[in-house]
């Protein structure tokens, strides 16, 4: 959390009564000036709580929230000129396109003729300048998506706060939304924060990304650090797949594995006991045996172990492979446009650079 | 292509028409009952109210309308039906006001005991309105819990006039009604969306523009909803109105029922009968105006 961060949380906590565990506990977030931060976690790891608390919708136990260097913990909800996209939309039903988006401009007392201008301008940017007059349940789930959004931007919000504002929607249109969303997050500068459960919505909206599971933030990164050095098994194995190794430490970046040998690793191992190294399925090549390029000698920065293609899966841009090596069996994913399809049973070598074998924490 | 569309077409025909002919034969039971007991009897009072009545249980089977220009003439009835409809605004507007909170309260809380609430809610109708009305007078009367009370701390000199009389109707029957206006609201209010009050709040809405802005607006169909059952039900009340009212207060009711069976006037009975009916019609006809004005704005369509 650097100091110039335009949202700052602090030690922010919840614990809700009858339970024992907090939902969300002493966590700490900073989101720079016109970032956008994804909150990125399964269900119940208390994503929703931190983006409700942050709005004001939900009452801390205890931490702080500040937005631009002042204190908004304890203001109310309706005066802290957030802008809010919710799941369910929250579209209001009696009210038509425009009036939904005026409702924000009437409650900060702006001039009619400011507000029509103001509206007709931020329609435009979502595209929906036609549907001015609709009523909201005539709209589409992708219009009523991007109604939700700009009632929430025309007020200028301090803050933006979209909560899985996709996942009400079918898995095409998310896609188109997400450029989007995104188009116009940038455009309007806005510091957002984005609630998904979804690691490549997260991964491909966010500037930085906070993984969080059981109340706490895991690990906190631009998409690629969270992707490639992720800090620990859970985010290795929450966000894209991982193959995983229990290793022993045997030395400085080398660790022992069962079956494979010693290896060596990026990252500081733990001293003492079992640790866990990880590897991409995009990170290991894979040839078959009889390929020329195959018969390069394995070496400490790539190792090269011969193995068995135990199935193949093919998804047209891809093919994922599980290949038996040593008593471990490894998922490879290659681009489908690299050489021939390999069938199971085929014998092939894997190597691997040893900048890809990471070592994880917890 | 024609012999298949014809073959095609065909079956899909036969079918509607096996279906359609299924639902008649589902609501023939029903059609069967409501003719015997209610459309028949209804023809029976309208042909009623256009008999004379001669005196001493007489009546004389012709085409008149003596009965009707008696009550539009005599200012007793006139009196009747205005009290009658004056009761029905009151209790109804008062019940609406005091079950809202309770409806609101209903359908948005989230505690486990959501059901055995609504049960505590409901749990007066479980009593008849005779034993509840009566409950009323030991409550209301000059010698009753309140008055007592009152007279004992030295608040009042007199008994305070709660029976009796036109308030004391309304106070029993607001009561009585309570539950079903309960029912018929929370029912109405399971369209309000708790994010939606959470939206207004987050554009910067406070609590009394939230609720005049979004949530009276969006339950206002189980209002009128309430509303009508309440005066539909408050208009024909003939029980409380007697017992409480003291025979101060008429009611078309009780004054349909008192012609019919001591006066033995029958066409003047089913000439009231007629007009309350006109009543209950105007009040349905109004109610479907509102609604469908409410239903069109809040469907969001």
């Amino acid at each position: 959390m650097a100091d110039t961060d335009f949202l700052r949380v602090r030690r922010l906590r919840k614990e809700y009564p009858g339970t024992t565990a907090a939902a969300v506990a002493d966590i700490d977030l900073g989101v720079g000036e016109g970032e956008l931060l994804a909150l990125l976690g399964p269900s119940g790891c208390g994503k929703t709580t931190t983006l409700r608390m942050i709005a004001g919708l939900i009452a801390p136990t205890s931490g702080t929230i500040e937005v631009g260097g002042r204190d908004v913990t304890r203001v109310p909800v309706h005066k802290r000129g957030m802008g809010m996209v919710f799941q369910s939309f929250a579209l209001f039903p009696h009210l038509d396109v425009s009036a939904n988006v005026a409702f924000g401009l009437e409650m900060r007392g702006v001039k009619a003729a400011e507000r029509r201008a103001r509206i007709t301008a931020v329609l435009e940017r979502v595209e929906l300048g036609h549907l001015a007059d609709r009523r909201v349940g005539q709209l589409s789930g992708g219009q009523q998506q991007r109604v939700a959004l700009a009632r929430a931007l025309v007020v200028d919000p301090t803050l933006l706060l979209l909560d899985e504002p996709l996942s009400a929607l079918d898995a095409q249109l998310r896609q188109s939304l997400r450029v989007q969303i995104r188009e116009i997050q940038q455009a309007s500068g806005t510091t957002s924060v984005f609630v998904t459960h979804d690691q490549d919505e997260a991964l491909s909206m966010a500037d930085r990304v906070a993984v969080m599971n059981n109340g706490v933030v895991a690990q906190v990164g631009t998409p690629t650090e969270i992707y490639e050095r992720p800090s620990s098994v859970f985010v290795a194995t929450f966000i894209g797949r991982a193959n995983l190794f229990e290793a022993r430490p045997a030395g400085a970046g080398v660790v022992e594995v069962a079956g494979l040998g010693r290896l060596a690793v990026a990252g500081s191992a733990a001293s003492g006991g079992a640790v866990t190294a990880m590897i991409r399925p995009q990170s290991i090549v894979l040839r078959p045996v009889d390929d020329v390029e195959a018969d390069a000698p394995s070496t400490p920065t790539r190792p090269v172990f011969e193995g068995v293609v135990r199935s193949t899966s093919y998804t047209g841009d891809q093919i994922a492979y599980r290949v038996d090596v040593a008593g471990t069996t490894l998922d490879v994913e290659t681009t489908a446009t690299l050489g021939r399809i390999l069938a199971q049973g085929d014998r092939v070598r894997v190597s691997w650079s040893s900048d890809d074998l990471r070592l994880l924490g917890e | 292509m024609t012999a298949d569309s014809t073959t095609l077409a065909l079956p899909a025909a036969a079918r509607r028409r096996r279906r359609l002919s299924g639902a008649w034969w589902l609501i023939l039971p029903g059609l069967v009952i409501l003719a015997f007991s209610y459309f028949a009897p209804m023809l029976w009072v309208v042909r009623m109210a256009f008999n004379r009545f001669i005196g001493g249980g007489g009546i004389e089977m012709t085409v008149s309308v003596d009965s009707f220009s008696e009550i539009f003439t005599d200012p007793y009835y006139l009196r009747v039906a205005g009290t009658t409809l004056a009761l029905g605004c009151w209790v109804s507007v008062l019940t609406v006001v005091v079950a809202y909170p309770l409806a609101l309260f209903l359908a948005r809380t989230t505690s486990k005991y959501k059901g055995l609430l609504t049960m505590f809610a409901i749990a007066p109708m479980l009593v008849s309105s005779v034993a509840r009305t009566y409950g009323w007078m030991v409550v209301l009367g000059n010698q009753g819990l309140i008055n007592t009370v009152l007279g004992g701390l030295g608040l009042t000199d007199a008994p305070v006039q709660l029976s009796n009389n036109f308030l004391g109707v309304v106070i029993a029957l607001v009561q009585i009604f309570l539950p079903y206006a309960v029912l018929a609201m929370s029912s109405g209010f399971g369209r309000l969306d708790a994010d939606l009050e959470l939206a207004a709040a987050s554009l910067g809405a406070g609590r009394i523009t939230r609720f005049l802005r979004i949530t009276l607006p969006l339950t206002l169909p189980g209002v009128l909803t309430a509303t009508l059952l309440v005066f539909v039900l408050t208009i024909s009340a003939y029980v409380t109105p007697r017992l409480i009212g003291g025979g101060r207060v008429f009611v078309l009711a009780a004054e349909i029922y008192d012609q019919a069976t001591n006066q033995l006037n029958w066409p003047l009975a089913a000439a009231l009968s007629v007009v309350l009916i006109v009543i209950f019609g105007t009040a349905i006809s109004l109610y479907q105006v509102l609604q469908k004005r409410v239903e069109k704005r809040m469907s969001g369509l």
